[in-house]
């Protein structure tokens, strides 16, 4: 549902709701403030703007006697967010049993504001129980650290229990109308407590104070923009009786109180007359040194070039912005200050090209590692211009051996970025206007053109080539049950009755995914072991400390000498190799490259060399897949960014089953060789991870499948056949490992109870 | 499972000493000591371990006074361990009787599942062992400081608390803390006068 749409038929609900004087919960009481707070209040003498600011911030700090650690978010969520037999999750208001953990359906920790935008981990703001709420592990995974914005389209976000728990981008989070006013007010008591005091115009420094923006973890174009949005949040959706009791709730732990929960009219009284904005410090927007420096007004790239004066946009993660002195909110858009969005840019036909002049000198590229860099020459280079692709919407300069790119083109290299060594789909630098109205080009209405691209076997990613608004997943399309070509992105899929291919097609495939839970880790950077689908191995990665994130993923880094920073196997993969995936934790992404070979990689200083290098990618929490050839059982994965960490979320490892890769043994109406589809669909689906009640059902499903198969097909499915064992013996020592626990546990009750036993 | 095996319990561990001991009422403690040291009929224990991944075992006990000794009925969960071969149950319940006299396990029936060696120490209840003391009509809540001396036998823990009702004698007693590998532990010992 488009999100003017969702906006509207909330507010038409609410009023209508109003009218007939049904009290329905979570929906707005008529009574602004509570009269239950008077006496916290009591010394709140401003009635708006930076005073009322200042005193509501000292007010919140100085009553904050007990600061609650990062395990209090869990053991008082019966207290904070108590539903009947369970908690009360915060995106979707569903109930789950009281667990915390790291699998699907149980609790986490969500940080609203999440830590990676602000300047805490588990401790002060990044335990403060007004601020950490409950989540259900998939829509927490599935907002990641993601701003809080407006989304048009974007995909929806579910619970496990399937409950509709927001909709979000590669970036943007929107959670649903019913939230977002929560979402709102919390965000706003975070800016207010845990901000340095002469920001927000206080006399106190709370614990873990720092400087905060808005825009930190708002999507907004300013911070006038993001105080916009965060206002008609808490319009949109009025404080209910969830919020309400909770304040008390956590009132009752820390001593302080949520000001924006007790009092709605709090957040316009403040920030909607505008003096509020920014405080007293200098840092405004994460540190750029000259304030805010985003457009107010809306940017539109270039469609089809037409001889004209433009500016340049930065287009980071879907908003636009601009800068003086070459810096976009720590982007730079170039390593000269020539490059200035505040500049006119004129655009001159010349020949089949284009000319791109600002002032006296003329812009063109230079390639630079993996991305490349804006070059300025008094004296153009003879000979050549850029082109305009018309289909990508991008200028394109070649050098003769490299292509550099000037636009909102996916999956290429783009001019600027001399910061970040990427080749990411995220930031682009993109001639255009700036005003109200429709795009450049004739003043029409902006009309998708959408593109698609082959994601995965179930889904393609949507955007369009001329902006940046349209970034969504989308199942395959199929003409009908025969066809095996999607109709949109090509992706041609596997029918399990033979027909495809003729020779030389895959038959079946297995998968293994590795991810922060396959290890077991010993503190700090070593080389740590891993399991997963009965294939072992090792890798160089941080094993944690006090202060250690799991969340974070796995983390490689190469900024020591006698580190290495790859991941590899030592145990065969059960099948040739057939497809790596990685997935990168986190907003940034950083430059990987896989290797493969017939043997292993061992443990090495660095990375490993030898085998197959199957290039180097950058990876983004999209994930980013490399295809491989051959009959290689060994993979090593190698970080190839310097300067700072690399996480990742996960890995697959997708390898051949049954019959040999491009060896043509499908398409006599069986899988793989003459394996069961349903045997060979169960071993798939097995669970390695997470309760164990989970991985038993998976596993009790894939035995059932295997009692069914003949001994011939026994021998046929030899691969999953070993893969399901090798699941087996991995559940049956994580029993054992349980019911000791288990024991210790109760022989401690029992040891205990001594006295009350002789 | 119907073997007749006693198997040994070794708890070992380093004690995590919290920091802070709070002060407390030295009689009302002396007095939960005594209603601790009290005979009565019957003693129900539930031990629920909730693991980090989200799985739930629960045992369940009951101490009550025998010819021969304390007997202490038990019905504990397990997880099973699966098989291609076998009926593969993912929890089972195994049901027994242990006699305890003197503090040691003289015999035991059923299944088999494994029980401390030797049953000493006890619990203690004093001031220096816990933080956040707070005595109601009949209740007691408390952050244990010092789990070890409180429990009476080594514990690797955090975040112990105690809950504690009582009239003449104690009606419950709740202690629930956090195990070394995350497991969330919840021991809930209901008597009976």
């Amino acid at each position: 549902m488009e999100k003017s749409m969702r906006k509207i038929l909330s507010v038409l609900l609410c009023a209508a709701l109003f009218l007939l004087g049904i009290g329905v919960a979570g929906t707005a009481s008529a009574q602004k403030v509570s009269a239950a707070t008077t006496d916290y209040y009591s010394g709140i003498t401003a009635d708006k703007g930076t005073a009322l600011l200042g005193q509501l911030h000292d007010l919140i700090v100085d009553t904050h006697t007990y600061y609650s650690s990062y395990d209090d978010c869990k053991t008082k969520a019966s207290l904070t967010d108590p539903s009947e037999n369970g908690v009360l999750e915060f995106y979707t208001h569903e109930t789950y049993p009281n667990n915390f953990g790291s699998s699907t359906g149980v609790l986490n920790r969500e940080h609203v504001w999440p830590k990676s935008l602000g300047h805490w981990e588990t401790s002060n703001a990044g335990s403060d129980l007004h601020h950490i709420r409950p989540t259900e592990y998939t829509t927490n995974s599935a907002r990641g650290n993601n701003k809080y914005g407006e989304i048009s389209g974007g995909t929806a976000v579910y619970s496990s229990k399937g409950g509709l728990a927001g909709y979000k981008t590669s970036s943007v989070y929107e959670p649903n109308d019913n939230v977002k006013g929560d979402a709102a007010r919390i965000v706003m008591y975070v800016y207010t407590h845990y901000n340095t005091a002469s920001r927000v115009y206080g006399t106190k420094e709370s614990k873990g104070s720092g400087a905060l923006s808005f825009t930190n973890i708002m999507s907004a174009s300013s911070e006038s923009a993001a105080i916009e949005l965060l206002l008609e949040w808490n319009e949109l959706d009025p404080v209910d009786e969830i919020e309400r009791t909770r304040n008390e709730a956590v009132y009752k732990i820390q001593g302080n109180r949520n000001p924006f929960i007790d009092n709605e009219t709090y957040a316009e009284a403040i920030w909607g007359d505008g003096t509020a904005v920014g405080g007293g410090g200098t840092d405004v927007g994460g540190g750029g040194g000259t304030g805010t420096t985003t457009p107010t007004e809306t940017f539109h790239p270039i469609t089809e070039p037409e001889e004209g004066t433009y500016y340049l946009g930065m287009n980071v993660n879907g908003t636009y912005y601009y800068a003086q002195d070459s810096i976009v909110n720590n982007y730079y858009i170039g390593t000269t200050t020539d490059i200035n969005s505040a500049s006119e840019y004129t655009l001159t036909k010349q020949g089949d090209g284009w000319i791109i002049k600002t002032g006296s000198k003329y812009l063109e590229a230079v390639a630079s590692g993996t991305h490349a860099n804006p070059t300025f020459k008094t004296t153009p280079t003879s000979g050549k211009t850029w082109s305009w692709d018309s289909e990508n919407q991008v200028f394109i300069w070649s050098d003769g051996t490299n292509e550099m790119f000037l636009g909102n083109y996916n999956g290429y290299t783009n001019i600027g970025g001399a910061f970040i060594s990427y080749i990411n789909s995220d930031y682009h630098a993109q001639l255009g206007t700036y005003g109200t109205g429709g795009s450049q080009g004739g003043g029409t209405e902006h009309q998708h053109t959408y593109q698609y691209q082959d994601l995965n076997d179930t889904y393609h990613t949507v955007t369009c080539s001329g902006c940046s608004e349209v970034n969504r997943q989308e199942a395959h399309v199929y003409t009908d049950a025969q066809d095996t070509t999607c109709n949109l992105c090509n992706h041609v899929r596997t029918i399990g009755g033979g027909t495809q291919g003729g020779g030389g097609t895959q038959g079946g495939t297995g998968k293994i995914t590795i991810t922060l839970d396959s290890f077991t880790l010993t503190d700090n950077y070593n080389f740590q072991t891993w399991s997963s689908g009965g294939v072992t191995g090792t890798a160089f990665i941080f094993g944690g400390n006090a202060n250690y994130q799991p969340e974070q993923g796995m983390q490689f880094s190469k900024v020591k000498d006698g580190y290495s920073y790859y991941l590899a196997n030592t145990t065969a993969v059960p099948g040739p190799i057939v497809s790596v995936k990685l997935v990168a934790n986190g907003q940034y992404s950083n430059d990987w490259s896989v290797l493969t070979s017939d043997t292993s990689f061992g443990q090495v200083t660095g990375k490993p060399t030898g085998g197959t290098n199957h290039g180097s990618k950058a990876v983004s929490s999209s994930g980013e897949t490399w295809n491989i050839d051959g009959d290689d059982t060994f993979f090593a994965i190698t970080y190839d960014t310097t300067g700072f960490a690399g996480y990742l979320a996960s890995i697959e490892i997708t390898y051949a089953t049954g019959g040999s890769q491009g060896g043509g043994t499908q398409g006599g109406g069986e899988v793989g060789g003459g394996q069961s589809e349903a045997f060979h669909t169960a071993v798939e689906g097995i669970v390695s991870e997470g309760s164990l009640e989970a991985r038993a059902a998976s596993l009790n499903e894939a035995i059932a499948a295997y009692k069914t198969l003949t001994e011939a097909e026994r021998s046929a499915a030899a691969a999953d056949v070993q893969k399901l064992q090798a699941a087996i013996a991995a559940y049956n020592e994580a029993v054992r490992k349980f019911n000791a626990a288990a024991s210790a546990s109760e022989g401690l009750a029992l040891q205990a109870a001594g006295s009350m036993l002789n | 499972m119907k073997t007749k095996k006693l198997f040994v319990f070794i708890a070992a561990g380093a004690l995590i000493c919290l920091a802070g001991c709070g002060s407390g009422d030295g009689k009302r403690f002396d007095s939960l000591n005594k209603m601790l040291a009290e005979d009565y009929t019957k003693i129900s224990l539930t031990v629920t371990d909730t693991f980090a991944e989200g799985s739930v075992l629960i045992g369940e006990y009951t101490i009550t006074q025998a010819e021969e000794g304390k007997k202490i009925e038990y019905s504990v969960e397990r997880f099973g361990e699966i098989s291609l071969e076998g009926s593969n149950e993912t929890k089972v319940i195994l049901t027994g009787t242990a006699i305890v006299k003197d503090g040691e396990i003289v015999s035991t029936t059923g299944d088999a599942i494994e029980l401390p060696e030797g049953i000493g120490g006890g619990y203690t209840f004093a001031s220096e062992y816990f933080a956040n003391v707070k005595f109601g009509d009949g209740s007691l809540t408390a952050d244990v400081t010092d789990a070890g001396n409180f429990f009476g036998c080594t514990i690797t823990c955090t975040d112990m608390k105690v809950e504690a009702s009582f009239g003449d004698a104690l009606t419950s007693l709740n202690i629930g803390f956090t195990a070394a590998d995350g497991t969330a532990v919840e021991y809930a010992y209901t008597f009976t006068a």
